[in-house]
């Protein structure tokens, strides 16, 4: 599995995005059981507790949960997923428009160069 | 532990050791054969096996300090000092291990004189009391003339002195190094320093007590002339007195040197 | 009780302070990163810790006891140099630490040198630097010991086998143990750490969460370790 830790962020709010980007993604199927927390952890070359930690959060937001005598697994509620979706799609909205109005555009302009580059990739 | 380490130390130590005193009896056996043939091999056989002889001793010696200095204080002292062993383990080990090759190559070297001389199948009568032309006669001569028990129990004495010298010797080597250590520069050179100065200090407390030792040997020499039994009482004493005073001189520089292993180890 | 305790701890050499009155607690179940420049006093701390340096002054307990016989059978110690005796081989070395530590698993030995294709019968005098260091980190991760302390475990070798030592380390995990890491290579090993240590010239300069303190500096801890220490 591709893991990309960057530089000054917590590694375990890392994990929670790229691991919620994966579930949504496919990269998971829903029902699928997880591997052990230690092997995730050595899978992706960080303490096991920062990884425990993640998926302790991931529980809790929905979108893995724990059968105490068989592990973990991804959740299989559609709704629950569709959200996560929509909050990660939001995150990247956010962003975005953090960037480039770094660039000086404002939001009007944004909306609009969106719009002109989906019109032209069609 | 200890039983351990001593497996271990035997190891390293018998690797070099076994195969030198194997080659030294296989020399003396050659030499033997080559005065009964009486050829010219006489001569090469004489060098190789001298040559092996020295090899032996001064080997004994060279692994007695290197076994110290490159075990316990190279680098492969970070292995040796964090094994669950106490410090006082780690000396034992070393003192028994050279008491025991020093033993073993004196009893190597016995049984090469040994050999040769059963090997040339000469007679050394000139060397003996009357007229011997075996070592076994040359034993019930000495168990008729002193009795059995108390040759046996002479030789096992001498044993016991050899042993405790060589393992005074073995720690002395030992408390120097281990101050030579402590040093940062020159540290061969100044443990040879404290080696000679260790000896010195020896010799100055034998001479103090030495006058005992003087009247002790002028009394053995009259019990030898007198050509009588006592004879061994006489080498009984001075056995008895060395293993009492080397004992003391190696149980200080077991002090010595265990106080500098446990409490002022820096290795680097 | 924490796993690893120092009061005061201090070492001086001569006029030389090289550990200066610290006070550190470590806790078991941690990963915990001991980063310094050179001279810094890693070393002196570690050495302290396996009983190979007595403190001037204050103290270190590692599970409650004084470094001694009791602590040197818990802690597994992976020193910066090489240090095990040339004309062994991997056989025997595998034999010496099965008799002396109780905690030392054969079969996990065998695994990671089946891994690293070490072969049984091969001595130490014909491996390669890289492969004594494998040798020697594999030695001490076979153990099941309470207290780890690396001291650079991935500094000589390729990185393949840097890859191999790190999620060697993160597979061992254990609960009851603490793994004591000291590097330079911070870049490489700070994902694996829980808590990281800075220390500087003998003092404890930093104790934080490693997650923590990229939360707090928005860096990662190679960056706030460079801006602590710039020359």
């Amino acid at each position: 599995m591709e893991w990309n830790f960057k530089d000054g962020q917590p590694i375990y709010s890392q994990i929670i995005d790229q691991m919620s980007l994966k579930i949504v993604s496919g990269a998971f199927n829903p029902g699928d059981k997880l591997p052990s927390v230690r092997d995730l952890a050595a899978d992706a070359g960080v303490n096991p507790n920062t990884m425990q930690r993640a998926l302790a959060e991931l529980e809790r937001m929905g979108l893995l949960f724990t059968e105490r005598t068989s592990g973990r697994f991804i959740t299989k509620e559609e709704r629950v997923l569709e959200n996560i979706q929509k909050e990660l799609g939001r995150k990247y909205i956010i962003e975005l428009f953090e960037n480039l109005e770094k660039l000086g555009m404002t939001k009007e302009e944004i909306v609009q160069a969106v719009t002109e580059w989906a019109r032209e990739e069609k | 532990m200890l039983g351990s380490l001593l497996k271990y130390e035997f190891s390293a130590v018998g690797r070099i050791m076994l195969p030198l005193l194997g080659a030294l009896l296989a020399a003396s056996a050659v030499l033997g054969f080559a005065i009964r043939a009486g050829s010219n091999i006489g001569t090469a056989a004489v060098l190789v096996y001298a040559v092996l002889f020295v090899a032996a001793m001064l080997t004994t010696l060279i692994l007695i300090i290197q076994r110290f200095s490159k075990n316990l204080l190279g680098s492969e002292g970070y292995l040796m000092f964090t094994l669950p062993v106490s410090t006082g383990s780690q000396l034992w080990n070393k003192t028994i291990s050279a008491i025991i090759w020093c033993l073993l190559t004196n009893i190597a070297v016995v049984i090469s004189w040994i050999l040769i001389m059963v090997c040339s199948d000469a007679d050394f009568s000139a060397m003996t009391y009357g007229n011997v032309n075996s070592v076994g006669d040359f034993i019930s001569q000495a168990f008729d003339y002193f009795g059995k028990g108390q040759v046996i129990g002479t030789a096992v004495e001498l044993l016991a002195v050899v042993m405790i010298v060589s393992g005074s010797l073995a720690l002395k080597v030992y408390a120097s190094i281990a101050v030579g250590h402590e040093v940062e520069n020159h540290r061969g050179i100044c443990s040879v320093g404290v080696f000679i100065g260790f000896s010195i200090l020896e010799s100055i407390i034998l001479n103090a007590v030495g006058d005992k030792f003087g009247d002790i040997g002028k009394d053995i020499a009259v019990k030898i002339a007198d050509n009588t039994a006592n004879a061994l009482t006489g080498v009984h004493e001075v056995a008895i007195s060395i293993g009492i005073v080397m004992a003391i001189f190696g149980a200080i520089y077991f002090a010595a040197t265990w106080f500098i292993m446990d409490r002022k180890l820096n290795l680097d | 009780m924490s796993i690893i305790e120092c009061r005061d701890l201090t070492k001086r050499y001569g006029s030389l302070t090289a550990v200066n009155n610290i006070n550190l607690d470590l806790e078991k179940g941690r990963i915990i990163g001991l980063l310094g420049p050179n001279g810094s006093g890693k070393t002196t701390f570690i050495k302290m810790a396996n009983g190979l340096l007595k403190p001037t002054a204050g103290t270190i307990t590692i599970d409650g006891n004084v470094p001694g016989v009791q602590t040197k059978s818990v802690i597994a110690y992976l020193p910066d140099r090489e240090y095990l005796p040339d004309y062994m081989t991997v056989g025997k070395i595998k034999r010496l630490y099965s008799d002396f530590y109780f905690d030392f698993n054969e079969e996990k030995a065998n695994a990671m040198l089946q891994s690293l294709n070490i072969p049984e019968n091969m001595s130490i005098r014909k491996m390669s630097k890289g492969t004594k260091e494998k040798l020697q980190l594999i030695m001490v991760m076979a153990r099941d010991a309470k207290v780890y302390f690396l001291d650079e475990p991935i500094g000589g070798v390729d990185p393949a086998a840097r890859d191999y030592i790190l999620r060697t380390i993160i597979s061992n995990y254990n609960p009851e143990a603490a793994v004591v890491i000291s590097t330079h290579l911070i870049a490489d090993v700070e994902s694996v750490l829980d808590d990281v240590v800075f220390i500087q010239n003998g003092n404890i300069v930093l104790h934080k969460g490693a997650d923590e303190l990229r939360a707090e500096s928005g860096k990662s801890v190679d960056g706030v370790f460079r801006e602590v220490f710039r020359c």
